[in-house]
This record gives structure tokens, sequence and C-alpha cells, in this order.
């Protein structure tokens, strides 16, 4: 029989550790709050703005009264208007078009096929709000042969193939993993083995134990970014764009997730501290806001700003762009500034970090 | 001029004052016993010298290398006992050839060999802390300070790594010990006293035995 007391004095003793734990503190409290946030109230799975072109080469006035239609619609924004097919690619490419919608003989919707949770949901729309235009144009008269059935075409992976999907969310998720947790999880054990102090006691700067320490994880990452590759002929994903300019991308989105495992590192003292901050500030925003799971057009004012500061986000847009459309370097200049200034202003916040949790 | 001189040297951090204008030298050769309870400043006072920070007052002047062990032993567990030694011969930018014949010349007077090729992490407290010590000593310096080296230790291992001291300090090395068991006064030339910040007694063990017992 276990008498009452002891039991109680354990679970006094438990209460007082957790309360006095911050670690504790920040993985019972603050992280479900943070998924609950984002799940539940900032993730609605509802798109609340998506920007659209239209296109209407015969100036029909029946598509210019559905393109007021769509436009009246307040999930949906129509952005840009382009004279010919040959536009297309460029429309997708700026302003965060998702779809054009062409009038002409027929009524053909475009849908950009890289972002999985738009697919779905931007056909379904486009296609309710016209049947609901032809309703009411003829009065209910289905069978009125003017009424046009719209085609929808998926653009930049036309059979819908699954494996276009999660691939750059899952390289997302490896160099969060490899860069930024495991880089700076290993700086902080050698400050906890003393390691780093008696380094800094022989000629080594603290730049060059850094530089020393971050090098053979930034081997490791372009290992990766080639396994990412081999991924990619494997499954039959051709890569459109320049190849070039593919790699450069995932190394600095290796060199952007190595800064932020430094500045994080650079804050705290023990590992464990790096792991968990590393969970709650980069992983679970990076992946859940980026677009690779929900699409970024669920979001509304101010979290779409914000989201769009992310790294993640930046890195899915270019990859997409890049792997997927074809685009050059111009049209992907906006992700590649993001991930370049965030690298740049990570590693230098960083070298002031430590500076000040390493003993100087 | 002594290899070490300490001059009126304070450090606080916050409102605490951690070192209070405490001075002291060590000569060629000396050991020098650095006593005091937990929180007497020894640990701060130590890593002045080793310029890992700033004091806020006073001078300290350093004629030579400096050899450190600290509490934590500073080892990377995953490495041999062989690798950690050219690691840090090499951080000090010791030629190979020399860190090759230091380690021979250590492990055969430490009496490692038979645990060269052992991870650290594999290692009896008391040969990670002779390892330890080898790794201050790799680069023959001029100084040896040694924080708190013994702590932790049973008896048979301290005596053991005091005899290497003692042993070591007949090359001439001027060596700092911190501790906070008073019987190893003993082994020291002379030694330091500390008590809240403040150095309360210097000189050889037995003038200051009312302190030590």
């Amino acid at each position: 029989m276990l008498k009452k007391g002891l039991l109680t004095s354990v679970i006094v003793k438990e209460v007082r550790h957790i309360f006095r734990d911050p670690v504790s503190c920040l993985l019972l409290f603050l992280m479900p709050a943070l998924i609950l946030i984002l799940f539940g109230y900032a993730l609605s799975f509802e798109v609340h703005h998506m920007n659209i072109a239209v296109m209407n080469p015969s100036h029909n006035v029946e598509a210019e009264r559905l393109f007021t239609k769509i436009d009246a619609n307040p999930k949906i924004n129509v952005t840009q208007r382009i004279e010919s097919v040959d536009q297309m690619d460029a429309a997708f490419a700026k302003h965060n078009t998702r779809a054009v919608v062409v009038y002409d003989d027929g009524i053909d919707i475009f849908v950009d096929g890289t972002s999985p949770t738009l697919i779905a949901y931007a056909e379904s729309l486009l296609t309710n709000i016209i049947s609901d235009f032809w309703a009411e144009e003829y009065h209910t008269d289905a069978l009125n042969t003017d009424v046009k059935t719209p085609q929808v075409r998926f653009l930049y992976n036309p059979s819908l193939k699954k494996e276009y999907m999660p691939v750059p969310g899952l390289v997302l998720m490896i160099f969060i993993l490899v860069s930024s947790i495991v880089l700076g999880t290993s700086i902080n054990k050698e400050k906890d083995h003393g390691t780093f102090k008696l380094m800094r006691m022989t000629p080594l700067t603290n730049l060059q134990i850094i530089a020393g320490k971050s090098i053979p994880y930034f081997i490791i990452s372009i290992f990766h970014v080639l396994v990412v590759y081999a991924v990619c002929v494997y499954f039959g994903i051709a890569i459109k764009g320049s190849l070039a300019l593919f790699f450069c991308l995932c190394i600095l989105y290796a060199l952007c997730c190595m800064s932020l495992g430094l500045l994080i590192a650079s804050l705290c003292d023990k590992p464990l501290e790096v792991l968990i901050l590393c969970w709650i500030v980069l992983f679970i925003p990076n992946v859940f806001l980026s677009g690779f799971i929900f699409s970024v057009d669920s979001l509304g004012f101010p979290l779409k700003q914000i989201v769009s500061a992310l790294p993640g986000t930046a890195f899915i847009d270019a990859f997409r762009g890049i792997a997927y459309k074809g685009t050059g370097f111009i049209e992907t200049v906006g992700p590649f500034v993001i991930l370049i200034t965030e690298t740049v202003l990570a590693f230098f916040i960083s070298l002031i970090g430590f500076r000040r949790t390493l003993p100087k | 001029m002594n290899p070490v001189e300490i001059h009126s040297v304070t450090k606080r951090f916050g409102s605490l004052v951690a070192v209070d204008n405490v001075s002291l030298n060590i000569g060629k050769g000396e050991i020098l016993g650095l006593l005091g309870a937990n929180g007497a400043g020894k640990t701060t006072l130590i890593r002045m010298l080793c310029s890992l920070i700033k004091p806020d007052g006073g001078d300290i002047s350093v004629g030579g290398r400096i050899g450190y062990m600290c509490q934590s032993y500073s080892l990377i567990p995953e490495l041999t006992v062989h690798e950690n030694i050219d690691f840090y011969g090499a951080l000090y930018g010791l030629d190979k050839q020399v860190v090759a014949e230091r380690e021979r010349q250590i492990s055969s007077f430490l009496k490692l060999d038979p645990y060269l090729n052992r991870q650290a992490k594999h290692l009896p407290s008391g040969w990670r802390q002779a390892l330890s010590f080898s790794i201050a000593i790799i680069h023959t310096p001029e100084i040896l300070i040694l924080d708190e080296p013994t702590s932790g230790l049973d008896s048979l291992s301290r005596r053991r790594l005091w005899r290497m001291i003692t042993a070591y300090a007949q090359s001439g090395t001027s060596i700092l010990v911190s501790t906070h068991y008073l019987d190893e006064a003993y082994y020291c030339g002379r030694v330091a006293i500390m008590n809240a910040g403040k150095l309360i007694a210097l000189g050889a063990p037995n003038d200051c035995k009312e302190y030590l017992c």
C-alpha cells in the first residue's frame, strides 16, 4: 500500500520542479500555445486572398461581366490582366498569381499545380463562381447552349504528380535539422564540456572556432543538396530552370539555416535550450507556415507579411519557381534577397552573442 | 621580475565583488596553492590570469605561455587520448613531430600509454584528469594554471595528480593550483588563502596554519 503522504511529496516536488525550470515551462505551455494558435487561428485552412490574372483576347462583354463578378468575391483579387498566352508564365512568376482565367471560345482555368493546398481550393472556388454567373445570366437555364463549362488545367505539374508537392518542404526540414539544430547544439555541447574555454586559451579567435566548427556541417549540407537532386531525378522531377541557380538556392538556404542555428546557439548556454528554441522559432513556423503544408494565401494580415519574411517561405517560393516553373534569377530575386539578408544579419548578431556568452 | 605578477586586481559582477584588491606573485618553479571555500573568488582570479575575462581594476602581468586545466577537464569526449593531445597541440601551433615527441614524453611521464587509443569519454576519471593535465602542458608552458584539478577525485587519484604536479614543477614551470582541500596546501611552496574575494593570508603552509585547520 502506498502511503498518501509519500505520493503527495513527489507530486509537490514535481510541480515545483516544473515551474522553476524555464525549459519545462517553455515546453509545457509555450509550445502547445504556439501550435494551437498556428492551427486554430492562423491556419483556418481557407484561402483569404488569392491573386489571379484574367485574359480576354476577344474583348467579349460577357467575359468582362464574369471578371467583375470574380473580382467581387472577397477571397479573390484580380491583380493582373494579360493579353496573350505567352504572358502566362510571367504572370505566374509575379504578384503571387495562383491562377489565370482565360475567356475565349471556352473558359479555361489554369491553376498553379505546385502548391498542394491551393489546387483543389482554386478549382472549386472558381468553377462555383462561374456556374453562379451562368445561373444569373440565364436564370438557371442550365441547358442553354451559350453556357460555357470551364476547363481546369494544372500548370507546371500537369498530371498532379504527388511527388512534386513535398519535395521543397522536405528539403526545408532536412536543412533546419542538419544545419541549424545539429550545428547549434554541437556548439553548446562544447560550451558545456569547457572545451571552448580551452580553445580560447590557444591562439584561435572566436571567428576561427566558429568557422572551424561550421565548415564540416556545411559540407554535410552540400552532400544533402546532392541527395535532394538525386531524389528529384529518381522521382522523375526535372529541374526546369537553371541547375546552377537551383544549387545556389539550396546552398544559400543551408547557409541561412546555419547562421540561424549559430544565432540561437549564441543566445543559449545549454544544448537542450538550443534544441527547444530551434524547434519553436525555426522548425514549427517554417514547416507549418511556409506554404509547404498550408498555402500562404490562407493567412491574413499581418501574419502573411511576417510569414513572407521567413527563410522557409522564401526558399519554397524560389524552389517552386526555379525547379517547377523554370523561372530565372530576375523573377526569384525577392526570395534570394530575403535569404542573403537573413544569413548575413543572423551571422553578425551571432558573433555579438558569442562575444557575450563565450569567454573573451 | 616574476613570471606572474598580480597588482591590486578587482573584479565585480554587478554588486558582487568577486575579487577584491588582490596582489600576489608566483616565482619561477614555484607551486602556489590558491585556497578558499567555493565562491571565494579563486576561479574568477584564475580566469583573469588566463585573460578569459578582463579585470575591472589593477594590473596582471604574465611572462610566458600559459597552460590551463579547468574544472570541467575540457576534453573532447569522442576523440581518443591521442587525438585529444594531437588536436590541442595543433591549436597551439606546434609541428606534428613536436607534438608526437611531446606526446611520447608526457605519456611515459604520466603512464598514459595503455590508454592512448581509448575515447576520452570511456576513461576512468583519474585518467581523464591525467589527460587534461597532459593537454595543459603539451606546449611546454612557462606558467601552469590548474583550476581545482583534484575536485571530485578519490584520495588515491588526488595523490597521484599531486605527484605529477610536484614532479613537473622541477622543470622550472611556475604553477598555480586552486583547491578547496585544505590538506593539499602542504604540497605547495606557498599558499594564498581567499575569502569573499579578499586575500586573507599568503605565505608558506606552515605560516598559514591557523587558516588550514
